[in-house]
């Protein structure tokens, strides 16, 4: 290879296509004649030379993390326990794994036997999550105390939801907009996108609600639960060339009999039941008009809307 | 075999997390660093070896007290290093998030990156952040074709998509290297809050 090619040249020729993009910044600098691999520049790699002290200072990370983790599962818990906001469990993961409360007490008790959590303050806390009784700490109580320990996009967000349950959409959306503001990974923005989705649909504005909704796609190609969103909002506000489009990829990703179908049907029921959400009259009628023509999973989720 | 006779049960078992830090640390008897290295290319990740092989074995660690033998060992060091992997990517994030100088020249992933495609060794950080955030056929992609294990043709005789598709994922791999992500929050497309 020629001093200015470090790469074959069908790889080269990509690369240097990439780099004439004006924002691109590649190719700014000189490359070097001959590169040397990633690895090979790691000398005398390993935790022997770090030292065990520095080891130790590691394993304390990871108590902190796991204890993180914990506080993480307790929010998710009892966000997804909450019925009037049983549908934000959607913005956390539809499979999250929900623990009873002897579980989370089990671990609890693990993590307590692993070491003092005295100095992060979170002894107390911990106590207080599953001593069941009035000064049960929030959502918001939890993941604050989770983002002091491990600072993460996740406890950001579960800290927004529970703001949300909490009816401070407005408080929730400040801290969405920090998130963003980070560049999240694509799956952290298209989580974060649901829930600024759902703020502004208890905010009562549905229009940024769906365009909310809509960057969640965006930002996760794979996520099915979000487009079930932005269909039944489109299809509720009558935008229907968004509903139909929604629908086609809903329709590409799962068939109609699909466990997030299932799901998603269940939820919107329930939610009808309790009287959380009831549809409104022109999503009735339309359905009555257009609401044969969305096919399989897509089909599905509109008759469940309206 | 009995609950209590496993492989690497000498080394796991018996005693506290710090315990068995000390144990995996001395002579690295599990080969956890080689395994380090063999989940950072399968992962295709820009990952510091030396940071995951320290947080990798402070994890084995930690976890060793409720090991007994399930899973088998391979997946169990496999499992904990990829937990170990996801620490580091998110503290990566974390750190550029709060503006934490990088530590440029001296992380070998950001010298070596910023040499192969000739961007600022100061933007090398933000790079690693937005491909480890890629999808998985796609950094794998770039790990075998890119970095040099096997040519373009091969990558494509191996099944791994068609000629079209694995330029695609390289155009994408090297945008995600160079180009920032658009400035979140709202007012873009998401209008005014």
């Amino acid at each position: 290879m020629s001093s200015d090619m470090l790469f074959t040249p069908e790889v080269e020729e990509i690369l240097r296509e990439v780099a004439s993009d004006p924002r691109s910044s590649l190719l700014k600098i000189s490359r070097p004649e001959h590169l040397r691999g990633h690895f090979e520049r790691y000398s005398n790699v390993g935790p022997h030379t770090a030292g065990l002290t520095v080891a130790e200072r590691e394993l304390l990370q990871v108590h902190r993390s796991e204890v993180a983790r914990l506080l993480g599962d307790m929010c998710r818990t009892r966000l997804a326990a909450d019925t009037v906001t049983v549908h934000q469990s959607l913005s956390v993961d539809r499979k999250v794994r929900i623990y009873s409360e002897s579980e989370l007490k089990a671990h609890v008790e693990e993590i307590e036997a692993r070491g003092d959590l005295s100095d992060a303050g979170i002894g107390g806390l911990l106590e207080r999550c599953v001593a069941g009784s009035h000064r049960a700490p929030s959502v918001v109580e939890i993941a604050t105390a989770m983002g002091r320990l491990e600072p993460t996009d996740t406890a950001r967000v579960l800290a927004g939801m529970g703001m949300t349950t909490h009816d401070r959409p407005r408080a929730a959306l400040d801290l969405y907009r920090v998130v963003l503001a980070g560049r999240p990974s694509r799956v952290m923005a298209s989580q974060t996108w649901d829930n600024v989705a759902r703020a502004f649909s208890l905010l009562g504005d549905s229009d940024q609600a769906l365009s909310a909704s809509l960057e969640a796609c965006y930002a996760n190609s794979e996520k099915v639960e979000s487009r079930f969103v932005s269909l039944c909002t489109a299809f509720d506000l009558g935008y229907e060339d968004v509903a139909f489009r929604m629908a086609t990829e809903v329709n590409e990703l799962v068939p109609a009999n699909h466990e997030s179908v299932d799901w998603y049907v269940a939820s919107m029921t329930s939610r009808r039941k309790s009287g959380v959400w009831v549809p409104s009259e022109a999503s009735r009628l339309r359905a009555g008009r257009i609401g044969d023509r969305f096919g399989d999973a897509a089909g599905r989720i509109v008759d469940v809307s309206t | 075999m009995s609950n209590e006779d496993y492989p690497g049960r000498e080394i796991l078992g018996g005693g506290s997390a710090k315990k068995v830090l000390k144990r995996l640390i001395d002579g690295d008897p599990l080969e956890i660093g080689p395994r380090c290295q063999e989940r950072i290319e399968e992962s295709a990740v820009f990952v510091a070896w030396d940071r995951l092989w320290l947080r990798a074995v402070a994890r084995v660690a930690y976890a060793a007290p409720n090991y007994r033998g399930t899973p088998p060992l391979d997946v169990f060091l496999a499992e904990w290093i990829d937990v170990a992997i996801g620490d580091l990517i998110t503290e990566d994030r974390e750190e550029d998030r709060k503006g934490v100088p990088v530590s440029t020249p001296w992380d070998p992933r950001y010298a070596f990156v910023s040499e192969q495609v000739g961007i600022d060794p100061a933007l090398a950080r933000s790079a690693c952040i937005r491909f480890n955030d890629l999808a998985l056929d796609v950094r794998r992609t770039y790990f075998a074709v890119a970095l040099g294990k096997k040519t373009f043709n091969r990558w494509v005789a191996e099944g791994n998509g068609p000629p079209d598709a694995i330029r695609s994922q390289l155009k994408q791999a090297f945008e995600a290297l160079s180009i920032p992500y658009d400035e979140g929050g709202f007012g873009g497309k998401g209008g005014d809050a």
